[in-house]
Parts: C-alpha cells; structure tokens; sequence
C-alpha cells in the first residue's frame, strides 16, 4: 500500500528530529561537519516550454545548510549521515518559491587507504520540498550508487548511476482542467510529481595546480518532466501522463507531465576562496525529449558560494 | 627531470649556471672536480625551482661510507601534529632507528596511516583525548608518506636518513649543516615534489676542515601529489 505523501512528510519530520538527536549525542569515533551553499542562478526556461511564449526565464536565490555526522566503520569503511534545509526564492515567480528539509546516509567503501583509492558509493536520501502552491510540492527518495576515483593530482572521475521516486499529495479537483473535457473516457490524475526515473551519469574533474577545479559532466535521465502551458491541446491531453492547474506562472497556465528522456550537461569553474570555501560558476544544459515529440531545452548558469565548516 | 642549475659559492667563489638534464651530469661531473670544497665545515644549500622560487621542505642529507654515530646527532624523536585539519610540520627528519609520536590539537578526529615501503602503519579514529598514546618507530631509511583516512588531502612526509647529518629547506630555501666532520661525502637532495626517480638526487662531495660554502641547486619539480581542500559544488562531499 503505498503511503500517502502527508504520511511521508511526517514521519519525515519525526526522522528529521531523530537524526538530529542522534547527530548530537552519538559521540563515539565520529566527526561532525556542516556545509553552506549559497547559490544565485538564472535559468532560461524555467517552465520547460516549448515555444517563446511558454518559456519563462526567472533568476532564484538558494541556500542550502548541510549537517551530519561521518562514521569509520572500518579502515576501509565509512558511513556518513547527515541532515539538510534549503530554501529557494525566485524572481517574480513566487509559485517556484519553496523550502525543503532532507536526510541522507551516504556509505563508502574504498579500495585502500588514501586519496587515490578507488571508491564506491552507495547512498540514500529522502528530500521534501514544499512550495507556495499544493501542486509541486514533492517528496523525493533517491537510491545513488557512484565510482569514484582520482586518477592523478590532476584528474577525478566520477561514474554513477541512480533512481529516484517522487510521491506527491492528492490534489483537489481541479476545475478548470475538468471543463477541458477532453477525452472523457481518459481521465489523467493531477499529481504531478507522481512518478520515478533512473539516470546514469559522469563527471570529470581537472585540478590546475593553483586549485581551481575544471569539470565536465553528463546525466542521461529517463524519467518525466514538468513543463508548463497556456494553451494545452488534446493532442498534449492524449500523451500527458497528469496534469492540473499551475500555481506557478500566469493565470490559465496549466502543467503537465510527460514520459522524457533528459540529457543534462554540465560545465563547471570552482576557485578557491579559502582553505575551507570555494566560488564556483556553474553552467547547464538540459536536453528533454518527451513523449509527442515535445522536445525542451533549458539552460542554467548558476554562481555559487560553498563553506565547510 | 632533476637539477638544472648549481651555483658553487664560497671562500674562492665559483659559479655554474645549466640549463636541462643533460647538462646536469656535467653540473654534477663539475661539482666532483670542484672538490674538495674550500675549507668547509659548514655548508649552506640553497634551493631554488625553474622559476628562481625558494623550495622549502626539501631534505637535503650528508651520506658517508664511515658513517656518523646517528644517535650522536639527535633527530631520534619527533613530533607531527595535526592542527586544523592538517599535519605541522609537513616534512620531518628523522635517523633511522627515531621514532615520530602524532598528536591530535584538533577537536575532531583522525586516522593517521602510511602504507609507504619504509613504513606501514594506521591508527585507529582517535581524537586529542588520545594523543599521547600513538607513537611509531621508523627504522627503515626512506621516505614515510603520513596521511589521514578521514581527510584526503592531509599529507605530510617523514625522512628518514641513514646518517644524522640531515637539514629540512626553510622559506629562503636554505637548507644549512653544520659541524661537518671533514670527509668524502655523497650529498643527497628529496623534495616531494622533485621530478626524478625516488623524488632525490645524490652526487659526490669532499668536505675538508674549516670554513664554510654555499651550494645554490635548482630543482625541476613535478606538481603536488597533494589534493585540493576546499569543496567544490559540484562535489560537495565530506571528504
């Protein structure tokens, strides 16, 4: 029976409290850490539209704080749990404005001891995010298992692969997509965020020998996308898998999901602003080929600030 | 790649200046015939990188057939510490036989470990409650490569020599021995990053009594083995 999405935020905040506890007052041969990123970015099509008139840019601000608690398990390996929040506000489009809260165990185990151990990841985590209106709010378990290994001074890779289970709650009927009344014998569901997908992925890292970081990565995801309409057809009707009124963007606007495939790729500049912190510049590109040949392309240029603690 | 350049000066000053591996056998070849040195008992060698930068933390060792008493010259015990997430110093000295303790001025913990072929050794997790407890004895010369399993890119080096006759470079890249009983002599240079096999070089010297001389080397170095500390966004990782 699958549990419902208010259920899951509970229990959630239970866990959250739990692992705080726990973060606390375990003391035995464990090192606690904590993590700020303060991230300004600018996407180019933020509702994932398919033409000029549906794609709407917005720049957001993020903060994300990170805590936990690394575990030796053993010479070769390790356990990490930790707990995070973030918040995100965006420009204008206040329905993008959210908060979330996650928990994550993260276990490695490397070959042998050292930098330049190959190392592999298997990791967890359960992410909530809660926005300004009802129907992008999400939760998000994510099961990760990645390679790692640093090659030279210079060079690190990173292989992995993951999948990812969003739940959302029920939504109230929506009006506005009931009058559609299209394809009366099919009757999509609402919830948005209701759906799984797995990616593979790659990154390859250069260090120049000041520090500055140089990566390059690629995700291929096959999942779903969200994307955003002021004028849904039947024929969209027909290959959407939910769909319900947007609170994100302008009134009439609704948002859809479809079968997608996404190639994500990535480019990125991390400079050293101390021992502990770095200024990091971020530039994306997302690919989404969906079902009906709805192709999307989306663009992120982000710049970061991350400090460890 | 090793030396590219010496400068022999001293009482009687002489100079060369070369460029390349190949003309290091030739800087090498002069530095024999220049021997024996002028009167010297004391000799300061100074360091120098392809840029003219000072090389610190370079070990630079006197190694003789009739070979000093090493417990007669101390470096028998030292101490690394680890002092906000790194190790201080980051080169060490010591003789064969000397033995390096590890405390922890952090208030979190580390695991101090070296799977180097002169010493393999790993502490548990400890914290600086248990500081004085982890002491090890190296006895093997070579180079310890020191890390720690929690933090990747904490990285120090121990060197040990097989005679006592031992100096570390400082920031001028000056690296001074002192008291040299007069003697033939192979002079011995390690940096971690020097770019040739086992990271040293050796040529023959000829120490006589008295005075002093100045040896100015220039290192080719590799990049450091060290990694980067801080996070990066695009891994954002503990470790």
């Amino acid at each position: 029976m699958q549990l419902s999405y208010a259920v899951k935020q509970s229990r959630l905040y239970v866990g959250l409290c739990a692992a705080a506890i726990s973060l606390v007052i375990t003391p035995l041969h464990a090192n606690t850490f904590s993590q700020l990123a303060i991230n300004l970015g600018h996407e180019t099509n933020l509702s994932r539209g398919l033409d000029s008139p549906h794609k709407e840019e917005s720049s957001s601000l993020a903060v994300d704080y990170s805590f936990g608690k690394l575990y030796e398990l053993g010479l070769k390996n390790t356990l990490v749990l930790s707990a995070a929040a973030n918040a995100s506000r965006f420009n204008e489009l206040r329905g993008f404005d959210h908060v979330g809260f996650s928990l994550a165990a993260n276990y490695n185990y490397k070959w042998a001891l050292g930098a330049y151990a190959p190392t592999l990841a298997f990791s967890t985590s359960y992410a909530l995010e809660e926005y300004e209106g009802r129907a992008r709010d999400n939760g998000l378990l994510t099961v990760d298992v990645s390679y790692l290994k640093r090659v030279s001074p210079a060079w690190f890779l990173t292989l992995g692969a993951d999948y990812q289970k969003s739940s959302s709650d029920n939504l109230p009927n929506d009006p506005i997509i009931d009058s559609f009344g299209y394809a009366p014998d099919r009757t999509l569901p609402f919830e948005l965020y209701d759906y799984d997908s797995n990616s593979v992925y790659g990154d390859l890292e250069y260090a120049f020998e000041n520090g500055v970081l140089l990566n390059a990565g690629f995700r291929r995801v096959n999942g779903f996308s969200v994307s955003s309409t002021a004028t849904p057809t039947l024929a969209l009707y027909k290959v959407a898998e939910a769909l319900y009124t947007d609170p994100a963007f302008k009134k009439g606007w609704v948002a859809y999901q479809l079968e997608a495939d996404t190639n994500e790729w990535s480019l990125g500049l991390s400079i050293p602003s101390g021992l502990d912190s770095s200024i990091n510049l971020t530039y994306n590109v997302y690919d989404i080929s969906a079902m009906g040949g709805h192709n999307y392309r989306n663009r992120m240029l982000s710049v970061s600030y991350v400090r460890n603690f | 790649m090793v030396t590219s350049n010496m400068i022999f000066t001293g009482s009687r000053s002489t100079s060369l200046h070369e460029k390349g591996r190949a003309l290091l056998l030739i800087a090498v070849s002069s530095f024999a015939l220049c021997a024996p040195l002028a009167s010297a008992q004391q000799i300061v060698i100074r360091l120098l990188d392809d840029d003219g930068t000072a090389v610190r933390d370079a070990v630079v060792e006197l190694l003789s057939d009739s070979a000093v008493a090493p417990t007669s010259l101390g470096m028998q015990e030292a101490e690394i510490d680890q002092q906000n997430k790194e190790f201080v110093p980051t080169v060490t000295t010591l003789v064969a036989g000397g033995s390096a303790s590890f405390p922890n001025s952090d208030d979190i913990l580390h695991h101090v470990y070296s799977f180097s072929s002169a010493k393999t050794f790993d502490t548990p997790l400890y914290g600086s409650d248990a500081s004085s407890e982890y002491r090890e004895m190296f006895d093997v010369p070579g180079v310890v490569e020191i890390g720690c399993n929690i933090h990747d890119w904490m990285l120090a080096y121990i060197y040990v020599g097989e005679s006592g006759l031992m100096a570390i470079s400082d920031e001028a890249g000056e690296a001074q021995l002192a008291n040299i009983p007069p003697g033939e002599y192979r002079l011995r240079v390690w940096h971690s990053r020097l770019d040739a096999p086992k990271n040293s070089i050796e040529q023959d010297i000829v120490i006589a009594a008295g005075g002093s001389e100045a040896v100015e080397l220039t290192l080719e170095l590799a990049r450091d083995r060290r990694v980067r500390r801080a996070p990066s966004a695009n891994r954002k990782r503990y470790r």
